[in-house]
């Protein structure tokens, strides 16, 4: 295990400057999640610190070694990637082993270690099948099972839920998380799902154009953004944004209505309110429901609140339809406002 | 009448069929004269496709009357040096431009391919200048390094083509479980491109078995002479030939080729269609 520190890291393909003076620190044994849009330069600040890429400026540390100039190989990481790059010739016992028998580890010493990152993820049976043989699920877990035997400094995932479908993509969460958990490893990941992301990590990183737009908690990210970027970006439904400025009984929106917002900051032109923070209320603001989604627990209705399109988190049950006009009220304490250059004003 | 529909399912089939039969008639001709007596061939194109009985004296005769087990030795020891020698070279290059990623990778893999446009006659001189240079004209070498020369731009593009469908990640994988190139090339890249190998050979072994101007022109012993060229020797001073034995040596010298293509099909045409869907 060792913590992972990255200073000013830049990086460019050709004219295009990928990542943009980079800058982060990864506690030892933390689940770190890079998350962002497709671009933002997430998988390329993960190729840099496997040494997939050479950096153009800055440093990477992993531990107290600067790795800038250390090939992937003698970096102490271990790399999950999104398509498991299993070699197809190999079988699963000879795609865990083949990094241990490289560094010329006892042939009984490899015998335990894959026995036991076999019995981790429950690959026992497995062992003598191809890659071609496994379902989605199980090549993931003999893609982690090769990290494992590894017992790496850190563990890098890039993508690696991606290709699963729904189902498996929760189950597969669950047991990295467990795995995280049991190991302590300090852990990279790297997602564009913003929901893999709040369920994983003790902190994520949202990036944007090759920059750290915030990184924290997740709750922290959800409760508090720190532009409208993040804002919009964590959280699903996403945050409603609703543009106007800062009136005399709270926020006045574009089209002349009041939302309440207790004390307004001077020079807010967009107000931010979380779906779930729109709840039912006699007092509340007139909203002409358009779409109606239950989910089980919850319902999710997107509606117009004059101009504006929101959507609202129904916890309870309630019994709408399109055309419908309900009173929803936004709280007050947990509104969010932001200013002409995006970024937060409370 | 027959409905369009019939038609068009029919069609290809009866294509086909008239395709395989213009192929594998001659080789079929060939096979039944090589086991018809001498007397039955003098009687011409009369003699039947399907002879009475089946007559080994020309195989007797064709190796009895030519050195013809020395001439397979020959035509196998070059084919075997020559293909050996092309992989050696062709695929490690092929992944150096493919998968090294260096500045003019793709400059390189065009000049191999230039060679494709080099017509064999018009190095023939030089070749034959160089070898003599070099001191192994009528040598096997001097059938075999020219052969490599011009097989290689065909073996390098083959080569190239099957590393561009290697993913990345894979190698990437390698590289971070500990492999350096070459290992990662060694253990990763040629078994996963054991099809292609096989189409690089079987394909070359034709060429390089039925290779007639290089033979005829750098090997001057008869102790070296290949089967190509060995088959002149069933033509006697005077023009006269002895067709039996010829045939018999014909179908000897055919007989690699089609065991080889039947053993290895299989291999062939997983790799033509190799990344045609998804797997």
């Amino acid at each position: 295990m060792a913590d992972v520190s990255i200073r000013r890291l830049g990086k460019q393909f050709g004219a295009v400057k990928i990542l943009k003076d980079v800058s982060l620190d990864i506690a030892d044994g933390q689940f770190v999640v890079l998350v962002g849009p497709s671009g933002c330069g997430k998988s390329t600040l993960l190729r840099t610190i496997a040494g997939l890429e050479v950096v153009d400026a800055g440093e990477i540390r992993i531990g107290d070694r600067v790795v800038n100039e250390l090939p992937a190989k003698d970096r102490d990481i271990a790399m999950v990637f999104q398509s498991y790059a299993l070699y197809p010739h190999m079988t699963v016992a000879d795609n865990m082993s083949f990094s241990l028998k490289l560094k010329g580890t006892p042939r009984d010493e490899i015998g335990k270690k894959v026995a036991r990152a076999a019995e981790i993820l429950d690959l026992g049976p497995l062992l003598d099948r191809f890659p071609r043989q496994l379902s989605g699920g199980q090549r993931q877990r003999v893609a982690m099972g090769r990290a494992i035997v590894r017992d790496p400094k850190v563990f890098l995932f890039d993508e690696p839920l991606s290709n699963l479908d729904a189902k498996l993509r929760v189950q597969m969460r669950a047991e990295i998380k467990e795995l995280h958990q049991r190991l302590g490893t300090t852990t990279i990941y790297v997602t564009h799902d913003q929901v893999e992301a709040m369920t994983m990590a003790d902190v994520i990183v949202v990036m944007r154009d090759g920059i750290i737009e915030q990184s924290g908690t997740p709750l922290e990210l959800y409760d508090h953004p720190r532009n409208l970027f993040v804002a919009e970006f964590i959280g699903s439904p996403a945050m409603n944004f609703i543009s106007g400025k800062a009136g005399p009984d709270g926020f006045t929106t574009d089209d002349g209505l009041v939302l309440p917002a207790g004390t307004v900051p001077a020079g807010v032109v967009t107000y931010g309110i979380r779906p779930e923070d729109l709840v039912p209320h006699s007092d509340g603001l007139e909203v002409e429901v358009v779409v109606v989604e239950p989910t089980g627990p919850e319902t999710h209705i997107i509606g117009r609140l004059g101009k504006h399109s929101v959507s609202a988190v129904i916890r309870d049950r309630i019994d709408v339809k399109p055309g419908d006009r309900i009173r929803l009220l936004p709280s007050a304490a947990r509104a969010h406002f932001y200013g002409e250059d995006g970024s937060r004003l409370n | 009448m027959l409905s369009r529909h019939k038609l068009t399912a029919w069609l290809p089939t009866v294509l086909v069929a008239i395709f395989l039969v213009i192929q594998i008639f001659p080789i079929v001709w060939v096979i039944s004269a090589s086991l018809q007596t001498p007397e039955a061939l003098a009687r011409g194109p009369s003699n039947r496709l399907i002879p009475d009985t089946l007559y080994f004296g020309n195989y007797v005769r064709a190796f009895e009357t030519s050195p013809l087990l020395q001439y397979l030795l020959n035509s196998t020891i070059i084919a075997v040096l020559t293909i050996g020698l092309t992989i050696l070279l062709a695929a490690p290059a092929a992944y150096a431009i493919e998968k090294l990623r260096f500045n003019g990778s793709q400059i390189v893999l065009n000049y191999f391919l230039l060679g494709l446009m080099i017509p064999v006659f018009v190095a023939l001189l030089p070749i034959f200048q160089s070898l003599g240079f070099l001191g192994i004209r009528n040598s096997y070498w001097a059938v075999v390094l020219p052969q490599v020369g011009f097989q290689l731009p065909v073996a390098i593009y083959l080569y190239a083509s099957f590393f561009r469908s290697i993913p990345n990640e894979l190698l990437e994988a390698a590289s971070i479980d500990g492999a350096g190139v070459f290992r990662t090339f060694w253990s990763v890249a040629v078994p996963l491109s054991i099809n292609a190998t096989i189409t690089i050979v079987v394909y070359n072994f034709i060429f390089i078995w039925n290779e007639f101007v290089f033979a005829n022109t750098f090997l001057t012993s008869d102790a070296l002479k290949t089967l190509p060229v060995g088959l002149n020797d069933f033509v006697s001073d005077m023009g006269r030939r002895d067709y039996g034995a010829t045939y018999a040596a014909i179908v000897v010298s055919v007989l690699p080729t089609v065991a080889l293509y039947l053993f290895l099909n299989r291999r062939i045409i997983d790799s033509m269609t190799a990344g045609a869907v998804r797997g």
